[in-house]
């Protein structure tokens, strides 16, 4: 498949049937394995905490 | 754009993420996805085979999503970002050999995947942007273009106020 293939559009679909799936582990992971659950968003939260903090 | 910077895998998978916040709803947007469109016009961002795979491992084995699925994604995050996958022609004695030098000199707590993504940078003469302290801190001596995300968030800002 090349890159030129996915439209904008097609590319929003994509990532909104990733985003589900990711959720539903997420939920999944939520009841079955909390550190798991805990880890994943404290790396996120990390990760936007880098992108958010002030420059100066 | 003269400079050129290879991304690690980990704010690439926080790019990913940017729907499962969206649609989840407890964050209001993501930083690090909205950074990297906002930025693409002006910046030049790099991946290689190496960080597939490292993405592709992650959605296989913790996300268990099928191999079509995870290929439009991997095409879905290089259109968006206007990503070039570039080619690593290197000997892997070559890296290895550049690697062992490394752990030969430093202690390195962390396992050596960050530190392949480190060499591939250094023979492409990219900038090798990471979230790893360890790399951040240790590794400047053998390639000092390691930036952090803020360095990149820095460099950026400047750009537009120049």
């Amino acid at each position: 498949m090349k890159s030129e293939e996915l439209t904008k559009e097609e590319r929003e679909e994509v990532w909104m049937e990733f985003a589900k799936i990711v959720l539903k582990r997420l939920d999944y992971w939520k009841k079955h394995n909390p550190k798991k659950y805990r880890e994943f968003w404290r790396e996120y939260r990390k990760l936007e905490k880098a992108f958010s903090e002030d420059l100066k | 754009m003269d400079e050129k910077f290879y991304l690690d895998t980990s704010i690439i998978f926080g790019y990913f993420l940017k729907k499962v916040s969206e649609l989840k709803g407890e964050v209001k947007s993501s930083k690090v996805a909205e950074f990297l469109i906002e930025s693409k016009d002006k910046i030049n961002y790099n991946v290689s085979i190496l960080t597939k795979v490292e993405i592709v491992r992650k959605l296989k084995s913790e996300f268990l999503l099928d191999n079509t699925l995870i290929e439009k994604i991997w095409k879905s995050f290089i259109l968006d970002v206007n990503c070039t996958e570039i080619e690593v022609n290197i000997n892997v004695s070559e890296l290895y050999k550049e690697i062992l030098r490394i752990v030969s000199s430093i202690p390195i707590r962390k396992r050596v995947t960050n530190l392949e993504h480190l060499i591939i940078a250094k023979k492409k003469d990219l900038i090798f942007v990471t979230g790893d302290d360890e790399v951040l801190k240790k590794c400047k001596e053998f390639y000092p273009r390691i930036w952090s995300y803020k360095d990149l968030r820095r460099f950026y800002s400047n750009l537009n106020i120049g």
